[in-house]
């Protein structure tokens, strides 16, 4: 019973078919990046010897800003890259140490210590984050990233378990 | 030519295409007023064709985005001109498209049988901005970095499809190497092939309707060619000439390569995108998403809706006025943040490529450099390798004076043995031995290095800022080479000598060539107290200056 109308039918059931593969495999492609790696497992970063932080241990020091290396996942290549962190005091923790990540939290600019306001600032719509990370002013709606640090056999380390999740 | 045109029409009907394209009939009244479209596609053009040139040379990877990049704006024939045109003309297609809009607006042709084109027009507005946004990316400096880094996380403060969105922008957790490649694909591929789609069914059916005309009285028509069509050239042409003029006074900017380290940079966007950036101060915690979507998408909503909210028989002016008074409060809104939001703009370098990006030359070539200066060698050949037209008698070494300039070019009639020993008997001024007795004569290999490159980009070295080209002569002659590797070649003992900038500052340097020790654990290098310090400031600058 082949009438112009199941003919018609039939074949733009078949082009349909075959360009929703075609587009069905591109958009698989392009929504690629919504797959997340597995969260690694405990990867600790050297952030120097632990002398140098005594005074921060104890409170008595303002903030310090580091940079350390680390492997990153960077697309289609894994390279070392130079990460900015913020080691703060932090009581509540068994070695007197935190690690903020200074990126802000509002849209991602990378925010500093400014020694004269005793807060860290962000250069793009004017966050700004006291000595423990947490939000004072400005449109962040959360406080900076806090790792958290151990100290092991006189270094200080680094958890970045919980970056790139 | 009359059977060509024949066997054209003929074939293609094209007398017959010509006839009604250039007899349609179009306003008399506000004619310059209906140029500010034809602006448009002149600018698209524009940036069709620089884009094009531009593709040719750029690479879209992090490690070499900011080099080819830089290589275009320096080095290739014409490419600052190229980009500069490229630079300048999205400025252009962002302002005519918005003053078209804006035209259309105020005469309220998005009336009824053009609600359509209205929305083609809409869509065209957001496809130029979103070759704003994905091009800026592309040269991959400080600019670049952090404007997406910002613009990558705009959606991400939204409910539920948020985090997900600003992931696919970026093409991961964070901008990298899969953003430039994405943001590459859009630019290039995409978005062009979309806008050249939307700029056909824009022309087509504004033809289709015919122009809406002025807003009341009477409405005299004339056919496009001659008339409006000189109108649209003599726009069309004097926007080129000054994206010309712009490109050629103004060049594109390049700042430097971008470090996700630096919290100390300022990021602004394009003056496009000023606005919506100076919005986002305003909305703070929970009230984010109102900054960076609400207000952003119930804008571009209203647009769209105008022409069913708009829907009256008369299209004056004093009939509409609660429209142009909603009009004219969005735009006065729109300039007050752009306002604004340039006031709190840092000045400086907004133009012009930053002095930071021009990388100076192997410090060998500014060794070469100082003892071409040293040895007298401009007395026969010139400073710059072209002697002078004219010696006079009495300078003594006419025949000396051969131009090196085509010497190099013909790369070395002197080579080896034959240049050295040239080097030793001319020079007017043989170096005296050094105090440690060293070779007098070492400085030989670089100062053929430096006449070997005079011929490819001689002109570059003269423009050197004075402490890059003094630095430069003292690590050649200081052999940090011996150690260290400068431009890939060199000892590997040390650290290479690249990418300093960010990690180094300048008193850094100078106190760590004094004493090494004392501000590297266990470093073996030893100590530069005994250069001036003039000259480890100078050596600073210069290494601080490389790529």
């Amino acid at each position: 019973m082949a009438t112009r109308r199941t003919f018609t039918l039939a074949a733009l059931g078949t082009a349909v078919a075959a360009a929703s593969s075609v587009s069905g495999a591109v958009v698989a492609f392009v929504l690629g990046p919504l797959r997340r790696r597995a969260p690694q497992e405990h990867v600790l970063l050297d952030a120097g010897p632990a002398a140098a932080f005594e005074a921060l241990r104890a409170g008595a020091a303002a903030p310090e800003e580091i940079l350390v290396e680390r492997t990153v996942e960077d697309g289609y290549m894994t390279r070392r890259v130079k990460e900015r962190f913020a080691i703060v005091h932090d009581g509540r923790a068994a070695s007197g140490l935190a690690a903020l990540v200074t990126t802000c939290s509002h849209l991602g600019c990378g925010v500093s210590w400014d020694a004269g306001r005793k807060a860290f600032l962000c250069p793009c719509h004017g966050g700004v984050y006291g000595p423990d990370g947490a939000v004072v002013a400005g449109p962040p709606p959360r406080s900076l990233t806090r790792l958290p640090l151990v100290v092991t056999g006189g270094r200080v380390q680094i958890d970045t378990s919980a970056l790139d999740a | 030519m009359k059977r060509l045109l024949e066997f054209l029409e003929s074939r293609a009907s094209v007398t017959s295409l010509w006839r009604a394209f250039a007899d349609e009939a179009v306003p008399v009244r506000g004619a310059w007023l209906y140029t500010l479209g034809s602006a448009a596609l002149v600018a698209l053009l524009v940036q069709f064709a620089s884009g094009f040139a531009l593709a040719l040379a750029y690479a879209p990877t992090p490690d070499h985005a900011w080099e080819s990049v830089r290589a275009i704006q320096t080095r290739l024939p014409a490419g600052a001109l190229v980009r500069g045109l490229h630079h300048w003309g999205a400025s252009a297609m962002v302002l005519f498209v918005a003053l078209h809009m804006a035209r259309t607006f105020f005469f309220g042709a998005y009336r009824r049988p053009r609600e359509l084109n209205w929305l083609v027009g809409l869509a065209l507005l957001l496809l130029v901005l979103g070759f704003g946004f994905t091009g800026y990316l592309l040269p991959w400096d400080q600019k670049a970095y952090w404007a997406t880094v910002v613009g990558t996380k705009v959606p991400a403060a939204l409910p539920v499809v948020g985090a997900a969105a600003s992931r696919l922008m970026a093409g991961g957790p964070v901008v990298g190497a899969a953003t430039l490649t994405r943001f590459y694909a859009l630019h290039v591929v995409l978005l062009p092939l979309l806008t050249f789609a939307f700029v056909g069914v824009h022309l087509l059916l504004m033809r289709k309707h015919a122009h809406a005309g002025p807003t009341d009285g009477p409405d005299p028509r004339e056919p496009f060619f001659p008339y409006q069509a000189a109108r649209d050239g003599a726009v069309g042409l004097t926007l080129v000439l000054a994206l010309f003029w712009l490109a050629a006074r103004h060049p594109a900017p390049l700042e430097r390569l971008a470090d996700p380290t630096d919290t100390s940079y300022v990021p602004r966007p394009e003056w496009y995108f000023l606005p919506l950036f100076q919005l986002l101060k305003f909305f703070k915690g929970p009230l984010e998403p109102v900054g960076t979507a609400v207000l952003p998408g119930v804008s571009i909503l209203l647009l769209a809706l105008v022409p069913w909210l708009d829907r009256g028989a008369s299209r004056r002016p004093r009939d509409r006025r609660l429209v142009l008074a909603a009009g004219g409060a969005g735009a006065a809104l729109l300039l007050g943040l752009l306002y604004f939001g340039n006031l709190d703009s840092p000045k400086g370098s907004s133009s012009g490529l930053d002095p930071a990006s021009q990388p100076p030359p192997d410090a060998r070539l500014l060794g070469g450099l100082a003892s071409y200066e040293r040895r007298g060698c401009a007395s026969c050949h010139g400073m710059d390798g072209r002697p002078a037209p004219a010696p006079s008698p009495g300078a003594g070494a006419a025949a000396g004076g051969a131009a090196l300039l085509p010497l190099a070019a013909r790369s070395h009639t002197l080579t080896g043995d034959a240049a050295t020993l040239h080097v030793k008997e001319k020079s007017v001024k043989a170096p005296a031995e050094d105090e440690d007795g060293e070779n007098p004569n070492k400085d030989i290999p670089s100062l053929l290095a430096y006449v070997e490159a005079l011929g490819k980009d001689g002109a570059r070295f003269s423009a050197l800022p004075q402490p890059i080209r003094a630095g430069g002569a003292v690590i050649d002659r200081e052999d940090c080479r011996q150690c260290h590797q400068l431009y890939g070649e060199g000892g590997r003992r040390g650290p290479v000598l690249a990418h300093l900038l960010g990690k180094r500052d300048k008193d850094w340097l100078v106190a760590h060539f004094k004493e090494p020790k004392k501000l590297v654990e266990g470093s073996k290098m030893p100590s530069f107290k005994f250069l001036s310090d003039a000259e480890l400031s100078a050596m600073s600058d210069y290494l601080l200056a490389m790529p």
